[in-house]
């Protein structure tokens, strides 16, 4: 059984569909990138299935349990964890705070919430700003704050949005970097991408998404080459070797 | 460092408590100053409930004088009208509580759908009724009012809460006044008052953090309304008149809500020594204006609604939340209490 | 058995008093929509349409409907400096304090008003008799109450469909940077529109004065009525906020049927409550 099905997802605003009739499934313990050009409802897809915005028609099952209809609060604490494309720290807490506070939410205590925060922190190479007021970041530091405070709710299930956009390569190399340590520690992750050097290195198997609806699935390289994909993306070519 | 502070700030309190529990030595029984005085510890409590449903869960409640007044017939009705076997003041108290607690968190759950100052107003609305269903209801003694009997009438002593001298009032107001601000202390640090934060950060995306809004503003909200229960049910006694009309000083005036608010902001909505401050500088208001314009119906709420006025022009941190962001001692512009446990 | 002659003059009267919450809420749902702010001192701006009548009358001897105009003038002016110079200050803050506000004008108002008045309890000595039929009977003052009430806002909706001015207060309202970008001065307009949301209210008041008491705190239910009813229109709604109007009128006059007098005004109260939990959109709108 996979760890996540999403069944006939559909999405309408007002009369735009951004979701049509989607069908997916992610394994316990796989990488998979969504991609597709901007509308195509990738971000969508996220909403839905965290219930951030409620699906028009569909389900979203996790770990055999129909999701569709549960609060966002309840889904967190299931073991999906999120970020946002434009990333929103609490501006008026700390780093170590704000991190803390996804283990909080997931119950811990103010103590045990603490040194989880002082671990991914350190991990994520971010101790030092532990007690800068997170309103105060920068881009760079801000996306890795919204990773940090996802992974402090231990989360099974990883949906990525966006991360490497804005990131300079020696920061995307040591985001690329993180990602897949989190992935190898059994981090079931979901990643939506336009940077594609990001996705097609990490990804085990891609999905790709054009007006709401699924064109195309398989590994990189398949995709890479797949003409449906690239009319979409109008003509933009990706050669295998560029891949890595 | 900041170990010193903390101490520092911790030996200041306690002095001041135990100045607070002596002070009745140089007071004697000047009963004007006494009484002064219960009424500051009663309504710094009152507004530190208040206080820490809006300034620390960020809901603006316009109704809390319901919860002060459900607590304050509670314990009249049951103690003096309703009971067989005559109940005891002191568990009447806490089930002043209670009940406020019961009725507080069904209005509290509808109430929390509603964003910003829907929430506010239906506060208002709920409010409303609950004063108008006391005032029109036999069971609740309809617009009489429940009248304790003064000391002389009743067993005296500390069972009864019944005294002669302001003395004993005075400890009791004091003691639950901080206890009041002692609670509040601990659930700011706590990890309720960590998802409080976040959720007045941003309500959202603390929910994709497994913060659930709904639920942690109900648990703000029960220990709110609790308190003021209690505290509706002690002023009720010490007042020794209940009663549902409009009339300044009831417990169910809207101008006892208000007095709440007022408290708070004075002092500084969002912070802890807030109300303490707000309270003093409202009820030594409330006294210099009696005596400059006697009775004159009025004239005390209109300077308030002034000074409401201005508050929310000109000083929304109000006094202490002026003090924490100007001298430093733990918060900023948003929000001047910002010390978790972190 | 309820007699339907009482049955139907309850049912009017409920309809007529309808009327003057159309009125109020029509001034409380152009304040809201120009500015976002929810007018808690509504009722009392109505209180002084209501003393402005009261004493043109008591002086000189001017029955409340000449007063009109002028009671709106009054409230006007007030709203029009209150924008310009108070509520513009808490335009960029959390809602919050913007109920704060409102709600210690309101308290500065009614108070100032019981300095002044005191708080006795005043009317304005004029009917206009009855019309009496054998099924039912209709209180002139009510009637009158409630057409000027009506015309008063159909002037008003034909002034924000048919006039510039009107035109350019919706722009405002729904986007104020695109008005501001056709050139329309958008601080003006609010200043205008609020002057306008007030003086409805003093106008109301005026009416007021044909059915109710006048005293200083007469305006508090009135205010939470208005809101009450806009909510229940859906915000910005004119049309909806009309008909909820005379249902929540209608809706108070019927349950004296079944709940004591005194908790007539809890009936709107409640269907406030019920209306945020289960359609907050307002039964009109969305």
């Amino acid at each position: 059984m996979a760890l996540l099905e999403v069944k006939g997802l559909t999405k309408y605003f007002g009369g735009l569909a951004a979701l049509k009739t989607f069908n997916f499934y992610v394994e316990e313990g796989e990488f998979v990138g969504v991609i597709g050009p901007n509308g195509s409802g990738k971000t969508t897809l996220f909403n839905c299935i965290t219930n951030f915005y409620p699906p028009t028609s569909g389900r979203v099952i996790f770990k055999g349990r129909d999701i569709t209809k549960l609060p966002t609060f309840k889904i967190s604490r299931m073991g999906i964890a999120r970020t946002f494309q434009i990333p929103k720290p609490f501006p008026d807490l700390t780093v170590l705070e704000n991190v803390m506070a996804g283990a909080i939410g997931m119950g811990e205590s103010i103590l045990k919430a603490r040194e989880k925060a002082e671990e991914i922190l350190k991990f994520l190479g971010m101790e030092k700003l532990s007690l800068e007021p997170a309103g105060k970041l920068n881009v760079h530091g801000r996306k890795l704050l919204e990773l940090a405070r996802a992974l402090a709710t231990s989360p099974k299930l990883l949906l990525l949005d966006e991360v490497a956009a804005g990131l300079n390569p020696t920061e995307l190399d040591f985001l690329i970097d993180c990602i897949r340590k989190i992935w190898k520690s059994g981090v079931t992750i979901v990643m939506v991408e336009h940077v594609m050097k990001t996705v097609m290195t990490l990804s085990q198997r891609i999905v790709v998404l054009h007006q709401g609806e699924k064109i195309a699935e398989g590994p990189p390289e398949v995709i890479a080459n797949d003409t449906k994909v690239i009319e979409a993306y109008l003509g933009r070519r990706y050669a295998p070797e560029e891949v890595k | 460092m900041k170990i010193m502070k903390m101490r520092k700030s911790m030996i200041v309190i306690l002095a001041l408590a135990i100045l607070s529990f002596l002070s009745p030595i140089a007071i004697g029984e000047q009963t004007y100053i006494l009484h002064i005085l219960i009424l500051i510890f009663i309504f710094a409590a009152f507004g530190q409930s208040w206080n820490l449903l809006a300034g620390f869960a960020g809901q603006i409640s316009l109704g809390h004088h319901a919860f002060f007044g459900i607590g304050a017939y509670t314990l009249g009705l049951l103690v003096y009208y309703h009971s067989p076997f005559k109940m005891n003041p002191w568990p009447a108290l806490i089930l002043g509580g209670l009940m406020s607690m019961l009725i507080g968190l069904p209005i509290g759950a509808i109430c929390f759908r509603l964003r910003g100052p829907y929430f506010a107003l239906a506060t208002l609305a709920a409010s409303e009724v609950i004063r108008l269903i006391i005032l029109n209801t036999e069971f609740t003694l309809a617009g009489r009012g429940v009248v304790i009997p003064p000391p002389s009438a009743v067993q005296l002593g500390p069972l009864s809460i019944s005294f002669r001298s302001k003395i004993p009032y005075y400890y009791i107001s004091l003691t639950m006044m901080l206890i009041v601000f002692l609670v509040t202390y601990l659930v700011v640090r706590s990890r309720l008052g960590f998802k409080l934060l976040a959720i007045r950060e941003d309500e959202e995306t603390a929910a994709t953090l497994g913060i659930s809004p709904f639920r942690t503003k109900l648990f703000a909200l029960t220990i709110s309304v609790f308190f003021a229960g209690i505290l509706g049910a002690l002023y009720g006694q010490y007042m020794t008149y209940i009663d549902a009309l409009t009339d300044p000083g009831g417990v169910l005036a809207p101008w006892t809500g208000l007095d709440a608010i007022l408290i708070s902001l004075i002092g500084g909505m969002g912070t802890i020594a807030g109300p303490i401050i707000g309270a003093t500088i409202r009820m030594g208001l409330g006294e210099t204006l009696r005596v400059i314009f006697g009775w004159r119906a009025g004239v005390d709420l209109l300077i308030f609604g002034l000074l409401l006025i201005s508050i929310v022009l000109f000083f929304r941190k109000g006094i202490w939340g002026f003090i924490r962001v100007a001298y430093r001692l733990g918060g900023n512009e948003r929000w001047p209490y910002l010390k978790l446990r972190a | 058995m309820i007699h339907v002659e009482l049955l139907l003059t309850t049912i009017v009267q409920g309809i007529l008093v309808g009327g003057i919450y159309a009125l109020l809420a029509m001034g409380t749902n152009l304040i809201v929509g120009i500015m976002n702010i929810i007018n808690l001192s509504q009722g009392d701006f109505a209180m002084l349409g209501m003393f402005t009548a009261f004493w043109l009358f008591a002086l000189f001897g001017i029955t409340p409907l000449i007063s009109l105009p002028l009671a709106f003038l009054l409230t006007f002016i007030a709203g029009f400096l209150l924008t310009k110079f108070i509520f513009v200050r808490v335009f960029g803050l959390q809602p919050i304090y913007s109920v704060l506000l409102t709600y210690g004008l309101a308290l500065f108002v009614m108070n100032a008003a019981q300095a002044v008045w005191t708080g006795d309890y005043r009317r304005i000595d004029v009917s206009y008799g009855a019309l009496r039929y054998s099924f039912l009977s209709v209180n002139n003052n009510y009637l009158i109450a409630f057409i000027f009430a009506t015309v008063l806002s159909f002037v008003i909706y034909s002034f924000l469909t048919r006039t510039r001015l009107g035109k350019a207060i919706r722009a405002v309202s729904q986007d104020p940077d695109a008005a501001a970008s056709s050139g329309i001065n958008v601080r003006v307009i609010r200043a205008i529109t609020a002057g306008i949301g007030l003086g409805l209210a003093g106008a109301a008041g005026v009416l007021m004065t044909l059915i109710y008491f006048i005293y200083p705190y007469v305006g508090s239910t009135f205010t939470i009525k208005a809101i009450i009813v806009c909510v229940l229109g859906g915000l910005g709604n004119v049309m909806g906020a009309y008909f909820s109007a005379l249902i929540i009128g209608l809706a108070e006059s019927l349950s004296l049927f079944f709940v004591p007098y005194g908790l007539k005004d809890a009936v709107g109260f409640i269907i406030f409550i019920l209306i945020l939990l289960f359609r907050p959109k307002g039964l009109f709108g969305g």
